[in-house]
């Protein structure tokens, strides 16, 4: 969906300030929201494509007001209320007397056994990787032009990389398919790749020439850009062989506005 | 990390956030209810505060730049996948 989660290319949230150290968890509830979503907090445990939409769904108002783990508070609990497991009353007298007495407990319950077992699967990772039958599409060097796609549900494709030339730089296989595994419609299995795409492609003349972006994208949102590239690509080069009229007539149009006389500004 | 750590209010009596006061309200609930143990909750906390994350793919990356044979053998793990 093109929501408010997906804010590639978006200007104006001030400076990015790395933290040293950081620690994994800021705050302590923190830490309990993410043990009891991965826990599955009552519910059967949901893919992590399905954890990923119940986020980008929120509202986008709050989720701008939001911090990273106020999200998977609010889509926990989305999903707790949705699921029949707690109602919102319950949730809300819970919180009055908590409120009310400050010294309260949470209570505890032990479960060694699946505290064990849960322990281990995390230790031992999910892997997404599948095996299926069809061949990959491209290989490592094609060129590839990624497709306009715009579901209504979850997607891996960001918007800003939608109907961009890149190039393949790495096969990984086939991997479940997250735009069909988040809504319950089956893992459907795709090849997976890593797609360069270069900043003067997403951002215009004006990106830096050397710099590029990689995004690792399911077969499906790619088609084919004119085969295989030449091993190093500048930036900014008109392309020549452009597999549709569409991709052909802005490739023109780049280049004719690069070559303007220097200083005079495109309109 | 478990329920003592919200009991910290106890000695400093800030308030819980409202975050934080939910958070509580719907684990309580879920371990009344016999949903979910507190102890689940502990260990996935520590799985991922000590054991796993990005920041060992990190060491693993940081050695390869300056041992060759860790490097190596990083990337013949990697191939027999």
């Amino acid at each position: 969906m093109n929501g408010i989660h997906d804010m590639g290319g978006m200007d104006g949230f001030g400076p990015m300030r790395p933290e040293t150290n950081e620690p994994v968890f800021h705050e302590p509830w923190e830490a309990r929201v993410f043990g009891m979503s991965m826990a599955g907090a009552g519910l059967p445990p949901a893919p992590i494509d399905a954890r990923r939409h119940r986020i980008e769904r929120l509202d986008p108002a709050l989720y701008m007001a939001s911090s990273y783990y106020e999200r998977w508070l609010v889509g926990m609990e989305e999903a707790i209320v949705a699921g029949g497991v707690l109602s919102r009353e319950e949730i809300e007298a819970k919180i009055n007397e908590f409120s009310a007495h400050p010294d309260l407990p949470v209570p505890r319950r032990e479960d060694p056994t699946t505290a064990e077992r849960i322990s281990a699967l995390i230790r031992k990772g999910n892997p997404v990787t599948r095996t299926i039958r069809s061949r990959p599409r491209f290989a490592v060097g094609d060129r590839v032009i990624t497709r306009n796609l715009n579901p209504h549900g979850h997607t891996r494709l960001p918007r800003y990389s939608r109907g961009k030339r890149g190039v393949v730089v790495a096969y990984h296989g086939a991997h479940v398919f997250p735009d069909t595994n988040a809504h319950g419609l089956g893992e459907n299995p795709q090849h997976l790749y890593t797609v360069r795409i270069s900043a003067r492609e997403l951002w215009g003349d004006t990106a830096e020439a050397n710099e590029s972006v990689l995004i690792d994208l399911w077969e499906s949102y790619l088609g084919s850009d004119g085969g295989e590239a030449k091993p190093l690509i500048r930036a900014g080069q008109p392309k020549a062989k452009s597999a549709t009229s569409k991709a052909s007539s802005r490739s023109h149009k780049a280049s004719r506005v690069r070559s303007r006389p220097a200083g005079q500004k495109s309109r | 990390m478990s329920e003592q750590d919200y009991e910290k209010g106890h000695h400093h009596p800030r308030p819980l956030s409202p975050s934080a006061l939910r958070a509580k309200a719907i684990e309580a609930l879920l371990i009344e209810k016999g949903l979910l143990a507190s102890d689940v909750i502990d260990r996935i906390v520590e799985t991922y505060e000590k054991d796993v994350g990005p920041l060992n793919g990190a060491k693993v990356v940081a050695r390869a730049w300056y041992d060759p044979a860790y490097k190596s053998g990083c990337s013949r793990m990697g191939r027999r996948q």
